[in-house]
């Protein structure tokens, strides 16, 4: 369903990942994302997920194919730009990737300080984003000190000051219980709310109940398919997921 | 990169220099020792340069006459000898200096020569050489020549130290720079190692970074700042040791007894060789952090 090019965010036109001759992590993917959408890339382990994800963070380029966000063609932009283009994606990792000597606070406004922003506004951000998320009252804290659950809201705090227009998180709630899981949800659907893209890439279908939402499906590098997220839909096309 | 980023690295690089204490000071104390090797090298080679410099200072060759010359005969000697292109003075013994001289020198043999009717001892002339004629195989042929000047009955030069010594200069010089290169490379090695693992155990600090976006040159430059710190840290800690060290082997060998020792001259470094060795430090500093952080930025 081709839709305005001023309304995509992400387009991708058979693209294919080769590790090695052996090794194709990606097989003719083809697929678009809305600005402002809520989408699950899903799948098992080995999939593709997070090869899909380094594509659309310019970690990796596609061997073959054309990646396209927010109408810049990754293959061919300089990587001199790259990390201009970083600051307008906010990544979100399972292992969280704080730097543990630094506190809340400067682990959030490192993704300011990289702009060159003035102390001052640095400072108001941070605050702004760290009630935004909760944690507040843990600004001067250092993530050792912190619950799994807070080091990861930490973690999305610096993926959403900078205002990004996509969120990409890969398996954000892999290391978490389910009750913070939740919390977690909620917090991705507010920051999508905002109109900011989010981009979940999960193994965990309990993930996709949280509310009906796109979903790309992968297995072995291939789309399976592209549904709104429905559990008999998935019942149907993904039987080795569900019980 | 705008000069608050640039500002802000300077501050970062001083705080990781904090929160990395432990590992900073383990470089610093690496760099700090493979310094101190370098530069007391440098120093025991540059003093025996000057002290191997103060011994051909002092060579000068002795010419010694045939008795009975008349007085025209020896001025047209000393005439010649002066007129060579090599001399830069020439001072006259006369037989009854260098009795003199011998007694004085010699006091317990004296009395073997007072015994005899005759004063046994030659007239000579003490000829110095200009700088730049010092060279042994100069010194021979200055020698030969002088010798075939009538008058003159022998011609003394130390010949046996000589070569000696113009084998020990060669040998000084050949090895000193070898030694002197191993060990530069060495110590280049060393600290641009020890700043590569510095480095790896910041890896996932620079992934982070870059993953925020930050440009290649924001994430470099508190590494370089760091690496900077490190050498001059290091280069001036290695000077501060060599310095004291120095004082301590000067006050041993002022109390030595043997009068070698005591006349030998033991300088410091020269300042710009402090220069050369801080700056030397702080360049390696630089370069080991380049080179170990392009691993780290390629994507």
């Amino acid at each position: 369903m081709p839709g305005k090019i001023h309304s995509v965010m992400i387009q991708l036109y058979h693209v294919y990942k080769d590790y090695s001759p052996n090794h194709q992590a990606l097989t003719d993917v083809n697929f678009q994302i809305e600005k402002g959408e809520f989408v699950f890339i899903f799948g098992p382990s080995g999939a593709g997920k997070t090869t899909l994800l380094k594509l659309l963070f310019c970690a990796e380029n596609p061997t073959k194919g054309q990646v396209i966000v927010n109408g810049k063609n990754i293959a061919s932009i300089k990587s001199s730009t790259i990390p201009l283009l970083r600051r307008r994606i906010g990544f979100v990792f399972q292992d969280f990737k704080l730097l543990n000597h630094r506190t809340v606070y400067d682990n959030v406004a490192l993704a300011l300080e990289v702009v060159g922003l003035k102390k001052r506004v640095i400072k108001r951000k941070v605050q702004q984003v760290l009630k935004q998320v909760g944690l507040l009252n843990r600004i001067n804290k250092f993530p050792p000190f912190l619950s799994g659950g807070e080091q990861q809201r930490v973690a999305i705090a610096r993926a959403i000051v900078n205002d990004p227009i996509l969120l990409l998180a890969d398996e954000p709630t892999g290391n978490l219980d389910q009750e913070i899981t939740r919390e977690i949800m909620k917090l991705f659907k507010i920051i999508n709310a905002w109109g900011t893209t989010v981009i979940i890439a999960t193994h965990d279908k309990n993930l996709l109940n949280y509310h009906p939402t796109k979903v790309i499906a992968l297995e072995r590098g291939k789309v399976k398919g592209i549904f709104v997220s429905d559990r008999k839909v998935f019942q149907a096309d993904f039987s080795w997921r569900v019980h | 990169m705008t000069f608050r980023q640039f500002l802000y690295s300077i501050k970062k690089a001083f705080q990781n220099f904090k929160h990395f204490f432990v590992l900073n000071f383990i470089t610093i104390g690496i760099i700090s020792l493979s310094l101190l090797v370098l530069s007391t090298f440098l120093l025991v080679f540059l003093n025996l340069q000057n002290l191997l410099d103060k011994w051909e200072n002092q060579l000068q060759v002795t010419a010694y006459l045939t008795d009975n010359l008349t007085s025209e005969s020896l001025s047209l000697i000393k005439k010649k000898i002066s007129s060579l292109p090599e001399v830069k003075n020439i001072s006259f013994i006369s037989k009854e200096e260098a009795l003199r001289f011998f007694k004085d020198k010699f006091p317990e043999q004296a009395n073997a020569l007072g015994g005899l009717k005759e004063n046994p001892l030659p007239a000579s002339i003490d000829i110095q050489l200009k700088d730049g004629y010092r060279n042994p195989d100069q010194i021979r042929n200055f020698a030969n020549r002088i010798k075939g000047i009538p008058g003159v009955d022998e011609v003394e030069y130390g010949q046996s130290w000589i070569e000696g010594y113009a084998k020990f200069l060669s040998f000084l010089k050949s090895t000193g720079l070898a030694v002197g290169v191993v060990i530069l490379l060495a110590t280049v090695f060393i600290i641009s190692n020890t700043i590569k693992l510095t480095v790896y155990a910041r890896k996932d600090e620079i992934e982070i970074i870059r993953l925020v976006g930050g440009t290649n040159l924001f994430i470099k430059s508190p590494f370089f700042i760091e690496g900077i710190i490190q050498g001059f840290s290091g280069g001036l800690i290695a000077l501060i040791i060599l310095f004291i060290c120095h004082r301590f082997f000067i006050n041993w060998i002022s109390q030595a007894s043997h009068p070698l020792f005591q006349s030998i001259p033991i300088s410091f470094l020269p300042s710009h060789y402090l220069i050369i060795i801080i700056g030397g430090g702080m360049v390696t500093g630089f370069l080991g952090s380049f080179f170990s952080l392009d691993r780290y930025l390629k994507t």
